[in-house]
Parts: C-alpha cells; structure tokens; sequence
C-alpha cells in the first residue's frame, strides 16, 4: 500500500486524479479516483454528484476496512479492468489476491462485507460471502453458534419446535 | 449482537443462498435472527432434499414450500429448481407454488434414481400460470397437445429452453407458445418421433438449437422465409436428419455445426464454401468421408473418427486456427503419418490418435498452444516450426518413452524450449548413486526472454512413475550448462518427496536465481508430506533463494487442481 493510508488530512491542495475519502472514524483517504470508481458504485456516484473536491464522507466503514476495500479496489482495477472473476484477466495473480484477502480474521471479515455493500462493491461483497458460506460448510449447529459467536436465544420448546421442521436437514 | 448476526437482511440472504438446502435450513436453528433468513433466499435447488423413498423426497420439498408460503419474509424466488418428479399432481401443486412465488427459472431436473419412465403428462398450469418464465427446463414428462394457455403465447419472455426425454404431442402448437426462445434444447425420448424444422417456424430467434433423439423428416419445401433465421451454433446428436442439405440450407447464417452420434450413415452432410460453417465438430463413432471444402474452416474438431480421405483432411489445415484430434485414425491402406502445415492454427491438440502415425509440427507460425496426450514418441516437432509457441502440454501415457536415448528426448524438446509454460508428465534425468546428482540434469527450457514461468505436472491418473515423479534413467554426459533466469514461479503438482522430485527441486535451485514463488502440492500419505522433507526443502531454499516464498499445499481433488483445465482437452468442445 503505496499511497493509500491516512494522510495529515491537512493537504488541500490535491492531487490530479485523486479523490479523498473520510471513513466513519474520521481518516482521511487519498486514492486514485479511477480505480475505485470504476470498483465502486457509491463512489461512482459520489463524484458524479461533485464530490470530487470535497472527501467523500463513509460514515459507516472503518478505517482498517476502508483500507483493504480502497486496496481490492486499485488491485482489480489494474490487473483485471475492473471485470469480475469469469473473465479470462482473471489471472493467477488476482487470485492469489483475492484469496490472501480472504483470510482475514473474522471481525474484519464482516467490517468489509459492511463496507463492501456501503460502497456496492460486488466483486468483493461476493468475495466475502463467499468466504463466510465457505466456514459455514461441514459444520453442525454447534459448531456454527461457536464459530461465529451467535448466542441461542430460543427457549428449549421453541428450539425443539424448529428442530422438529428442519429434522431431515440435520443428518 | 453478534458481528454476524448484525449484517444486513440481504447480505444474509446472499450468504446462506450460497448454501445448499440442507445448510440452508440449519441455519434456522442459530438463533431467532436466522429463524426466517432462510425464507429470503432468491434462489432454492430441491435436489439436494433427495431420498431413496421417493414419498420422502416429495414430503420434504412440500414442507419447505409450506414453510415458504407461511414466511412474511418470502416474497419472489426467481429461481427454483426441483426434481422431475413422476406425478402430476405433484407437479401441478409445485408450478402453483412457483408461480404464486414470481418465478423466472424453472428447472424440473433429471433424477437420476428414477425408474423407467412412467408416462406423465404436463399438467397445463405451466401454462396458464407462468407467463413470467425466462428460462424452463423439464425432463421426462409428455407435452400434451391441447395447451389451453389463457392467453397466447403462454411464454411470451422465455429466452431459455431445455426439453429432456419428452415427447411433445404436437411440436407446432408447443413451440407458437414460446416466439421469444433463443437456446433451444429438444431431446426426445423416442428417438422415432417426428420433429419437423417447420415447427419452428414460430420461433425466428433462435441462435443456438440441439437435436437429440429425434428424427427430422423430410418436408416438401415452402415459400417464405428459412426456418432458422438467426440460428448461430446447431448440435445434432443421436438424430436422424432425413434431407440434411435442406436443413443446412435453412440456416443461412449458422456458423457452428456439431454432430455427435450421427445415425444411421455416418456424417451425411455435404458442406461446400457456399456454407458459412466456420466451426465444424464431429464426434463419432463414424466414418468420416471427408468432402471438406478446404479452407473455410477456422475450428475443427475430431473423435473417435476414421477418416477415409487422408489428404482432404490435411487440405483442410490451410484456413484451421484450432485442430483438435481426439481417438482419430486413418482408414487401413491409407498413409500413415501427418505433417502439420497450417499458416494460421493457433491451437493444435492431439489425444489418443497413436494410429494416425507420427504427427509432425511442421510448419505453424502462429501456434501458441500445443496439447498432447498420447505416447510421445508418435509426436516430433521441426527445428523453427513453432516460434511463437507460449504454451506446451505433453502428457506421455507410456512409461520411460525413449529408453535411455537421451537425444530422441532432446530432438522433441530443443524446438520448444522458448515457451512460456511447460507442463510435463516425465522428465528426463540422469542417474545418480545420490538422490541428488552432482552434475546438473538436462533441461529445458532453456534460458529466453520471455520465460517467466515453469510449471511441471506430475498430475497423471495413468500410472506412470509414480512413486518417483519423474523418470530417472541413464547418465548423459556433457549437458549444456542452462539456467533459468527468468523463472519466478516454480509449481509442481503431486510432490511426492522421492528421489526424482528431489533432484529436480535441487536442480532448479541451483538454476532459478530469479525465483520468486514455489509452491509444491504434496501427495497426501507420500514422503512429500512429511515434516523431515518439508524442512529440508525449506533449509535447501533458504540458502540457495533466500527471498522465495516456498509454499506446500496438500494435492487436491482434479476439480481443484490450477491447471486441471488444461488437462480436459474436452473443456475445448463445449
């Protein structure tokens, strides 16, 4: 990450090409604006509208999470155009990409599904419920409450009540 | 709450729609959040609800649409598929179902434990309630002839149609209820049964058809326009063409023909260069005569072919951008042997065709992939023959080929040494008291510009040298002294940790000086997965490339494996 990374937000002379971007905690981003417009359709939008000189405020997307979207981002766009994982740019390198960016831990995963849909990202929103179904697979209810901490609040009849219709699906 | 439980609706939905049913409805046991997420789902697959008893199967997919029906979250499913099911009434309550739900895709999928076929008829509320459908798929049912649609044409958005071991009662009046198709699939179950090219007539935008199973009579000709106005690709397979020229002659923009199974003469269709078929794929068994027109074809490709006419076939390579060879021979008396000179072929794939004798790249300057499967020795290629040759794939399917002849091996491989990528099943090594040898082995490719990536496929589900990985026969004195200079990638598949592979990973240590990435998918159970050759590959790399990321990946399934596409030669015929 060259360029990305929380600048003085003092620089107001800006840069050709540049778009700023100010995440929900209040960081300052300066990207490229070709490559996260043509990612992301919110920002697309942003600047459409004339936001181009002023940052564009993300008031529910993170930092850290900003970070590794603005990153997908100017990723994809150099290497693949922007085009989604069935064209044939789709190389090995974007997938190596795509797949390190995967393995982030779990908070983090679903700040950037957050930040994904905020900024309509598709590629990378698909990327991450992809990652998520992936940890769902081969594991029993159990298991699923304690990967992704959800606590039961079904009481022991309504519990049963559920078991008892999705039976067959439980084996 | 939970970081995942207080994701959006939708992106809920979209993750568990990524599940198949059965995780699907599990997930409604997490918590309350999830007791209804399953509902919102746009997509539903019944198939994976499947029992041996089909009263079960059938008791299963009718809960889950009860409990879909009695969701408030559950507005459309646009997508639904469910099992072809022998049973009208069962049928007829699950169209009610997926229209009352906005369907667009229907699927009633071919269930493979199903019994011979029980005539069922189509209940008609398919067509009197979906006039929404884009896209329906349906298997093994009959189409009646009396549709009674309430408004004609039942379908007037379907783009999307694919019959399966149907009969269709009279093709005319189905066909006149869907005038918006475009890919058409008709596979009948009676392979006897009548579907004329008149039927179609009804239908102009087809662009893509397949034939399967039936027979197309003969029909006296009409005035007015062709019968397939738009057609693009035709597949024929199993059917009988009773006038194949006058259904050629109907398609006059058709650009694909592929014909599989032809009955009951072998290939009957007489092309000539009025025809503006630029690609031509034939799957036999049959014999193919061969009265090509040379030189209108860009794409070509042959199975389980004997050919009658050696040299039409090779009249033919002066226009082919892609030949492909699949289980091919030559009619017995005819020349063994083939010579490829081809001005513009960019693709050339050679399977199983040993009985062609040896083919011989002679001549191709733009092929940028070459593709063998087959014994190697029936392969040779010419000093200069393939200069822009990017990619190779030999996959040998006997053992140790050339003996110890180190300059047969040598002869096929110095014209290759430019590509990009090379994958081999064998190698050639020479022989050493150590598992590794002092002096390096010869290899290929060797140093070149625009080499930046080496990839060896120890990937064979024939049995070569398994246990070893490459092959390791008789020393050759004074190999030139090739390095890899270019070579940043370095992936070997089924790493095994035998004395083979660990020669080879030595040698290219010693060689890649610009390496970057080695990734080695060890064989589950071999030496290869073991800590002690793990780590002493890692120490060997730390010393000799120090700045590579070395990487070990268990061998994964064929679906998984990165090149397993290159490996299916069929992937190139759909």
């Amino acid at each position: 990450m060259a360029t990305t990374g929380a600048s003085d937000g003092a620089s107001a002379a800006k840069k050709e090409g540049l778009v700023t971007l100010m995440s929900g905690d209040g960081e300052i981003f300066e990207v490229e604006a070709a490559a996260v417009a043509a990612l992301s359709v919110t920002i697309r939008h942003a600047i459409e509208e004339g936001f181009g000189d002023r940052p564009i405020p993300l008031p529910i997307v993170g930092a850290r999470a900003l970070a590794l979207a603005v990153e997908y981002c100017r990723k994809h766009h150099s290497l693949g155009g922007g085009a989604g994982e069935d064209s044939a740019a789709y190389d090995d390198e974007l997938r190596a990409f795509d797949h390190n960016l995967a393995k982030v831990d779990r908070d983090t995963l679903f700040d950037l599904i957050e930040a994904a849909n905020y900024l309509e990202i598709e590629g990378l929103l698909n990327l991450m419920c992809r990652t998520v179904a992936e940890m769902m697979k081969g594991k029993s209810v159990e298991e699923l409450r304690r990967t992704f901490d959800v606590s039961n609040d079904y009481t022991p009849e309504e519990e049963e009540e559920v078991r008892r219709e999705v039976s067959w699906a439980l084996d | 709450m939970d970081p995942i439980s207080a994701l959006h609706d939708g992106i809920l939905a979209k993750i568990v729609s990524l599940l198949p049913l059965k995780r699907m409805l599990r997930t409604s046991l997490l918590s309350r959040r999830w007791r209804l997420v399953w509902t919102t789902v746009p997509a539903f697959d019944f198939t994976d609800a499947a029992d041996d008893n089909v009263n079960v199967y059938i008791s299963r997919i009718d809960s889950c649409l009860e409990h879909l029906s009695a969701s408030p979250s559950c507005m459309t499913i646009p997508s639904i598929v469910f099992p072809a099911i022998q049973d009208s009434d069962v049928v007829d309550r699950w169209i009610r179902f997926a229209a009352a739900h906005s369907v667009q895709r229907l699927k009633f999928a071919m269930w493979m434990d199903y019994t011979p076929p029980i005539p069922f008829t189509l209940p008609l509320s398919l067509f009197q309630l979906c006039r929404g459908l884009t896209a329906l798929d349906i298997s093994s049912c009959e189409i009646p002839g009396v549709l009674e649609p309430v408004i004609s044409p039942a379908f007037p958005s379907l783009r999307s149609l694919s019959l399966f071991e149907v009969t269709i009662a009279d093709p005319r009046a189905f066909f006149a209820q869907c005038p918006a198709i475009e890919r058409l699939t008709v596979e009948l179950l009676n392979e006897a049964d009548l579907l004329p090219a008149s039927a179609f007539r009804s239908c102009p935008l087809i662009s893509t058809l397949r034939l399967a199973y039936c027979t197309v009579p003969r029909e006296t000709p009409s005035a007015g326009p062709p019968a397939f106005p738009s057609l693009r690709s035709l597949e024929l397979d199993y059917a009988r063409v009773a006038a194949p020229q006058s259904l050629l002659n109907s398609c006059p923009v058709i650009a694909e023909l592929t014909i599989r199974n032809p009955v009951p003469e072998g290939f009957a269709f007489r092309l000539d260069p009025r025809h503006t078929v630029s690609t031509l794929r034939i799957f036999g068994p049959t014999v193919l005569p061969f009265s090509l027109p040379s030189s209108s074809f860009r794409t070509l490709v042959l199975f389980d072919l004997e050919i009658a006419n050696p040299p039409a076939l090779i009249r033919a390579f002066q226009g082919l951008e892609l030949l492909s060879l699949d289980s091919v021979l030559f009619e017995t008396g005819a020349d063994s042997g083939i010579q490829v000179r081809a001005p513009r072929m960019r693709h050339l794939m050679v399977q199983d065709s040993e009985e062609l004798g040896t083919i011989v790249v002679a001549d191709t300057p733009q092929l940028c992939r070459l593709f063998y499967w087959g014994d190697i020795r029936y392969l040779g290629v010419f000093d200069r023959a393939v200069p822009k040759l990017e990619e190779a794939f030999l996959h040998c399917t006997v053992k140790n080929p050339y003996g110890g002849k180190y300059h047969l091996w040598k002869n096929l491989m110095q014209p290759l040494s430019h590509v990009r990528l090379l994958s081999v099943n064998w190698w050639f090594i020479c022989e050493s008291t150590n598992a590794v040898p002092e002096s390096p082995p010869p290899v290929v490719p060797s140093a070149k510009e625009n080499e930046d990536e080496f990839l060896i496929m120890m990937e064979n589900s024939i049995d070569l040298n398994q246990t070893e990985g490459l092959q390791i026969v008789q020393r050759v004195p004074n190999i030139g002294q090739s390095s890899l200079p270019q070579l940043k990638k370095f992936t070997m598949h089924q790493f095994s940790g035998g004395p083979g592979d660990m020669c080879l990973l030595y040698f290219v240590g010693l060689k890649g000086c610009a390496l970057q990435h080695i990734h080695l998918y060890y064989v589950k159970g071999s030496r290869g997965a073991t800590h002690r050759i793990q780590s002493t590959v890692c120490h060997y790399f730390s010393t000799c490339s120090p700045h590579a990321i070395l990487q070990f990946s268990k061998c994964s399934s064929d679906e998984n494996c990165p090149r397993h596409a290159e490996l299916c030669m069929y992937e190139f015929y759909e």
